[in-house]
């Protein structure tokens, strides 16, 4: 009896002796804090950069519309069309998943939201973009859409707005063609 | 009473004067904080992308029908002529300007006016508006920059765009922004626009 007490109280001795043992205290504090910390920074830099991104896309845009008014897309492939304009921010973006759409704007106030890309729930879009350069004079609808990933924070801090969890960043432009001089 | 709140005091005291986990409870201070902060940075984001797009949708469409592709007015030989559906839809432009944030809160008012050079004012001639947003009505006098009558402009057209949205979507309870811009621009092809009505 007595040997049999003296073997259980040794693991309760030594869980007592763990619980007032302060040692560490600051790491074991820090462990606690660190996931919340690291989660904010990340979320905090992650906003900074999906809005830098979007003024780059929309310098991107502005470029593809000019090299589409000024009528030097006549002669590209929408590839190639989505590298030219591409190229300067090739650093920020990945240039194959960049989607750029290029086609006759719709003509009537009705069909306008029916033009735009759509995605499904997974993020993928539904049907191809298309790539049309019409002669001039006409009004044009350019759309560069790029699916911006974004990391998770530890404690579900999340920016995506698409169903694979990425930022839809968007820029349209809307012009008219000039007649080549 | 005083037997009982004697060791009340004590534990209190004892409370305090622990200093163990205080990374924790510190941190539980500044969380809040630091994460509303972090949502209203991205308000903040979100407000200025959105008023990049609001102005360049006012900018857009007004270019658009600024360059309308010239058809000699019979009645008006100084004008060309936009028939009404093809001005709607260049209105309709700004909807798509707005993707993925278009909401029904978008509204824009298209309106061309008559350059007082006297006064440096415009007076309303036609205004046009998108579904539920309410034209200019005519002979408004609106009040324009110096430099259109100085530039010589007889005719200019006048937009005004306007968006109201919820910051994150109603989360942390921010009210409603609204953001708005206004146009003026030279028409292009001819002195004036007349738009067919019905047309």
């Amino acid at each position: 009896m007595r040997v049999s007490s003296l073997i259980a109280s040794r693991p309760a001795r030594s869980l007592a002796r763990f619980w007032r043992c302060d040692k560490g205290v600051n790491a074991i504090e820090f462990a606690f804090v660190v996931p919340i910390i690291i989660a904010i920074l990340l979320a905090t830099a992650q906003v900074g950069v999906i809005f830098i991104a979007q003024a780059y896309l929309n310098e991107v845009a502005e470029a593809g519309m000019r090299t589409v008014l000024t009528n030097q897309a006549n002669n590209l492939t929408q590839q190639q069309f989505a590298s030219t304009i591409c190229s300067n921010v090739s650093a920020m973006f990945n240039c194959a998943n960049l989607i750029v759409e290029l086609e006759p704007a719709p003509s009537t106030a009705a069909s306008m939201t029916s033009a735009m890309p759509q995605f499904d729930n997974n993020g993928i879009l539904t049907q191809p973009t298309t790539y049309t350069v019409v002669p001039a004079p006409a009004q044009m609808l350019l759309v560069v859409m790029y699916q911006w990933p974004v990391i998770g924070g530890p404690l579900g801090l999340n920016f995506g707005s698409l169903g694979n969890g990425a930022y839809l960043l968007v820029s349209t432009q809307v012009f008219m063609i000039e007649p080549p001089t | 009473m005083a037997a009982f709140s004697r060791p009340l005091a004590s534990a209190v005291r004892c409370f305090l004067d622990n200093a163990s986990g205080v990374a924790a409870v510190e941190m539980a201070f500044i969380a809040p904080v630091a994460i509303t902060l972090l949502f209203v940075g991205f308000a903040g984001g979100q407000t200025l992308n959105l008023n990049h797009k609001v102005v360049l949708a006012a900018h857009s469409t007004t270019d658009l029908v600024a360059r309308t592709i010239y058809i000699q007015d019979p009645n008006n030989p100084q004008g060309e002529l936009l028939a009404q559906s093809a001005l709607d839809a260049d209105i309709a432009f700004s909807q798509l300007i707005m993707y993925p944030d278009a909401n029904g809160t978008l509204t824009e008012v298209m309106s061309e006016l008559q350059v007082n050079t006297a006064n440096n004012t415009g007076v309303v001639i036609w205004s046009e508006a998108s579904p539920g947003a309410t034209k200019l009505p005519l002979n408004t006098v609106i009040t324009l920059d110096p430099s259109y009558s100085a530039a010589g402009a007889g005719f200019l057209l006048y937009s005004q765009v306007t968006y109201t949205f919820q910051p994150l979507g109603g989360l942390l309870s921010l009210p409603p922004i609204t953001l708005s811009s206004t146009e003026t621009l030279t028409i292009r092809n001819a002195p004036q626009i007349d738009i067919q009505w019905g047309a």
